[in-house]
């Protein structure tokens, strides 16, 4: 799967690139290392930040009852969680709650951990 | 979203036995907190969304992150704590998030129309969930009718095209009426049904059915009852020269 352009792109990705995920055993480990990449560059005192941070939260509980693989009910969960956040960052960066290079940071932990294959 | 949100603080240290989130939705990534615990939480009587989720650190689990959904028809009672002394696995204080169910259409949204729009209202939902701190009343599972308004102004010219989306989020009637100034208009009704993980990137928002097709002269209506969609969307096609055109979108949860 080609890496996503953009947040949006991400989004409407994050069905098939989990889906492959799961095909190769890593789905819950994926979702792990993604917020491992991306949590670190935002500010959980900031109020700002949080409206993309506080995903982190169901995104860690996915991470932790998920299997290496999964139903597809479990991936279409797994799915709309990943693209709300996304979607959330790409809307907190145009509003100004975060800055560009946050953004990217999420995108690139994307491309490197949901996209991976 | 709008941002700051309301402090679900101020409304606890003032004695109200409810907080309510009420603010319009920006997208589908929108996600609100609450510092304090809850005794119930159900969709208030403005929301245009129909379904809410709430997630929370349960004791019963081990501490671990757990969801719960509230609908119209389904909203849940018993305790919810927010334990801001304490994290989640996620290692942020463990408060109530609060998220919408429900898609939020894009600002672009305009779907499979190819081409240009001469004009293209979107009407973004709002969420309204209260948060009972104290023991709940009786709920009454319905929303308040919604009544929209649009007039537009259209410069001289034929063939012109338009938009008109509202939210709908399994409404069980909704009812469209219009006039026109000039020439015989065409009206469509579509039912959309949105999709945030589409396999199309150009078009994620592309799952819907024709409701209804009207050609008139001067006026006319259109009407569906019964279909679960997201949103209607009602599509002019103007013939030569219409100079104005009037609109009134009404939805409701009753048939």
């Amino acid at each position: 799967m080609p890496n996503a352009s953009d947040l949006a792109s991400a989004s409407n990705l994050a069905y098939q690139n989990l889906q492959l995920d799961s095909d190769n055993s890593v789905l819950n480990s994926a979702i792990a290392d993604f917020n491992a990449a991306w949590a670190p560059t935002f500010d959980a005192t900031n109020p700002e930040e949080r409206t993309v941070l506080d995903w982190l939260v169901p995104l860690a509980g996915l991470a932790a009852q998920l299997g290496a693989t999964g139903s597809s009910g479990e991936l279409s969960n797994a799915a709309l969680t990943v693209g709300r956040m996304c979607i959330a960052t790409q809307f907190a960066q145009t509003a100004g709650r975060i800055s560009a290079p946050q953004a990217a940071a999420v995108l690139t932990a994307y491309n490197n951990f949901i996209a991976q294959f | 979203m709008t941002f700051p949100q309301t402090s679900s603080v101020r409304t606890t240290t003032g004695g109200q036995e409810y907080w309510r989130l009420f603010t319009q939705l920006e997208s589908s990534g929108d996600i609100y907190e609450s510092d304090v615990g809850a005794r119930a939480f159900a969709i208030g009587p403005d929301s245009d969304i129909a379904r809410a989720q709430v997630t929370y650190i349960d004791p019963q689990e081990g501490d671990s992150v757990n969801t719960l959904s509230v609908s119209i028809d389904s909203p849940f009672v018993g305790r919810v704590d927010a334990v801001l002394d304490q994290n989640y696995p996620a290692g942020l204080p463990a408060r109530l998030l609060i998220s919408s169910l429900d898609l939020v259409p894009t600002p672009a949204f305009k779907a499979q129309f190819a081409g240009d729009v001469d004009f293209n209202f979107l009407q973004f939902p709002n969420i309204d969930l209260i948060q009972y701190l104290s023991e709940p009343p009786s709920f009454s599972p319905v929303r308040t009718d919604r009544k929209y308004y649009f007039l537009r102004t259209l410069a001289a010219g034929a063939n012109q095209t338009g938009l008109v989306t509202v939210p709908y989020y399994g409404r069980r009637r909704g009812e469209v009426t219009y006039l026109f100034s000039g020439t015989t208009a065409a009206a469509t009704l579509y039912g959309y049904n949105l999709n945030l993980i589409g396999a199309d990137l150009a078009s994620p928002d592309d799952m819907y059915v024709i409701l209804q097709t009207n050609a008139a002269a001067g006026s006319g209506s259109l009407t569906t009852s019964g279909r679960p969609f997201d949103l209607l969307v009602i599509e002019f096609t103007f013939g030569a020269s219409p100079y104005q055109m009037e609109c009134i979108i009404t939805t409701s949860d009753r048939l």
